[in-house]
């Protein structure tokens, strides 16, 4: 019984949390510009984290070895400093986006300016990272998060029939107001957003962290496998009101407060305040995935102690790198930097830096020394590959096309 | 001699002819006593062909089979190469090993196998770059690199692991490695070398190598004491869990 509660649990974690600033974004933004055009690829892109974080959180229960551990063991010193070095970088930008973001939140509840909260929500991040139980905070923000589901109410009050939404969804290609170029850049957007590398760093020290074995490759399973593709609908779901509202009038998405719009239209005053507080919810607990990842990133490749399961005075290094990378956020958040466009920025370029993330993890999860008898099974070994090519040729395009279409424009 | 002064070097024939890289190390696991690993590790073949993607992913070890088209592009070029013993050496130079042998002449096995005796290890797959743990589970770091002792007779054995960016500034070479080395001959005071765990403390290698002694007592633990000294001790709560 304690085992089924504790499943249900993850799956409503995993579900709540799924969603970020990346996710809200690019999803709002596209849902305006292309309408349900781009609808399959945040099915792709949950496809693949699915059998990615599954892969990953598999690898880290089995071995108790997480992702950096797996990228420095098959990729060299060299090449997994690389990584090192783009995929920080990213996951800093993304700490700065979900920190302006948590700040627009409060802007749009306040109506003070959001420089003014920028420190103040760094401060908050920093102190749950400080004081709170990993498995404490991961639940009760991403259970919180789950009062973004007014968005599907929302979706469904607006009612842009069903049959409407699946013929648009079904095409192909740019709708005659956009081009080729900006449809293909939008999709690497949208596929950064729901596969960012921070993500698998995050759900593998997670494992480590909650200290998984075997018995628990089950709840592994159901986060990912039934939390994920929920936390999918709602990405879909807010593309949807986007498409349904915005589309038709030709509006484009260039601030957080659209994205509330489609909810307080039609849900009213009690929905959009469910709307903030699921926002609010799910982007501080990103906040939080994205610090913890970069001192799990660095602390993993250098081999020090990390993790919030010892006393912060054990983990040192971590918690100063953590330390370190929120200020240097709050830096980037506080340059006065569009918030929207530095989390398009990360989401895009994240694309770009999956496949040195993935490769190592796909050739362990194969690796009996690792894993013993829980190997991939040939099926799932074919999507992942299949998975991997595609992800190689989006970040081989990714930064000319960022280029060709100025960032989107 | 370390590790990383083998891997990466090239090789050179009787003939004069350059056939390859160092690409891995084979150890065999029946040197002198060495504390509680027991007998040392030491050097036995010299494997030819790069260190690069395809031989860290490991396909040439017959049980990763999948996914099978990365087990055949990347495990191709892993299997039967040419792999040099420690006698077919005639001289050891700055990044260039000289053998008394033809290309041709030298074996090319499969895989590395397991002899009746002893235990053979991969030193570039096995050993390198895994994490560190002491026997209180807390991590001590990474297997940077590994220090080599020449011996008058016989192949060299494997006395130290080197830890910390002092090794690891080798390992990466060029700019970036020079940066590192800099950095951490500036924050010692001492020659910059690069911080030793004798390989007499290593309980068992597996997916993470285990140490028999606490990280508190080996020099990698040096600056992470000094963080938590410095920084992290003087924040409210840092003892708390």
């Amino acid at each position: 019984m304690k085992k089924v509660f504790e499943i249900f649990l993850g799956i409503l974690t995993a579900f709540g949390g799924f969603v970020d600033i990346g996710d809200l974004v690019a999803n709002a933004e596209t849902g305006a510009r292309f309408g349900m055009r781009l609808a399959g690829v945040v099915l792709v892109g949950v496809v693949g984290i699915v059998i990615y974080a599954e892969m990953s959180g598999r690898v880290a229960t089995m071995s108790k070895r997480p992702v950096f551990d797996v990228i420095r063991e098959r990729l060299g010193a060299r090449v997994a400093l690389v990584n090192l070095a783009a995929s920080f970088f990213i996951n800093l930008l993304t700490v700065a986006a979900e920190i302006g973001g948590l700040a627009l939140v409060i802007q749009l509840v306040t109506g003070i300016n959001y420089l003014l909260w920028v420190p103040l929500v760094a401060i908050a991040v920093w102190i749950v990272l400080w004081k709170v139980r990993f498995s404490i905070m991961e639940k009760v923000f991403g259970l919180s998060g789950l009062a973004l589901v007014v968005t599907a109410l929302a979706l469904w009050r607006l009612d842009p029939g069903f049959v409407n939404t699946l013929a648009s969804a079904r095409g192909f290609g740019p709708p005659p107001t956009e081009s080729w170029a900006t449809y293909a850049f939008f999709a690497i957007a949208l596929l950064g957003a729901a596969m960012t590398p921070y993500e698998v760093f995050f759900f593998s020290s997670g494992a480590v962290e909650e200290h998984w074995t075997r018995k628990d490759l089950l709840v592994n399973r159901a986060n990912v496998y039934i939390g994920f593709p929920l936390g999918g609908v709602l990405s879909l779901a807010i593309m949807g009101c986007s498409a349904a509202l915005f589309e038709p009038r030709g509006v484009s998405v260039d601030h957080l407060s659209q994205v509330t719009l489609p909810v307080s239209a039609t849900v009213g005053k009690l929905g959009l305040v469910f709307l903030l507080y699921g926002m609010f919810a799910a982007i501080f607990s990103a906040a939080l995935e994205t610090a913890l990842s970069a001192g799990y990133t660095v602390s993993q490749f250098f081999g020090w102690q990390w993790g919030k399961f010892v006393r912060p005075r054990e983990a040192a290094r971590f918690h100063i790198v953590i330390l370190l990378s929120l200020c240097v956020a709050v830096l980037i958040a506080l340059s006065t930097l569009d918030p929207i466009a530095v989390t398009e920025y990360s989401i895009v370029l994240a694309a770009a830096a999956l496949p040195l993330t993935y490769l190592p993890i796909l050739i362990v999860a194969n690796d009996p020394a690792y894993m013993k008898d829980k190997t991939n099974s040939m099926f799932l070994n074919a999507i992942a590959f299949i998975f991997l090519v595609v992800l190689m040729i989006v970040s081989i395009a990714t930064i000319p096309l960022m280029i060709w279409t100025k960032g989107g424009a | 001699m370390r590790l990383s002064d083998l891997i990466g070097s090239v090789v050179v024939d009787a003939e004069g002819d350059e056939i390859g890289d160092v690409g891995d190390v084979w150890l065999m696991q029946d040197g002198p006593p060495m504390g509680v690993f027991g007998a040392a590790l030491r050097v036995d073949r010299l494997v030819i062909g790069r260190f690069g993607l395809a031989s860290r992913a490991g396909y040439e070890r017959p049980d990763v089979r999948g996914p099978v088209i990365l087990a055949r592009l990347l495990g191709r070029g892993t299997k039967h190469r040419p792999v040099a013993s420690w006698s077919d050496i005639a001289a050891i130079e700055e990044g260039r090993i000289r053998l008394r042998r033809r290309s041709g002449d030298l074996e090319r096995p499969p895989s590395l196998e397991q002899p009746a005796t002893g235990r053979h290890w991969s030193a570039g797959l096995e050993l390198l770059d895994r994490q560190l743990v002491d026997p209180d589970g807390m991590m001590a770091g990474k297997v940077d690199d590994l220090r080599l002792e020449l011996r008058d007779e016989g192949p060299p054995i494997v006395t130290e692991i080197l830890a910390g960016p002092g090794a690891l500034a080798r390992r990466i070479g060029g700019r970036p490695g020079a940066w590192i080395a800099s950095v951490h001959a500036r924050l010692h005071t001492g020659s910059g070398d690069p911080a030793a765990i004798s390989f007499g403390v290593v309980g068992k290698i597996g997916d993470h190598v285990t140490l028999i002694v606490s990280r508190k007592d080996l020099a990698t633990f040096e600056a992470e004491a000094w963080a938590r000294d410095h920084v992290i001790a003087k924040i409210p709560g840092s003892s708390e869990a």
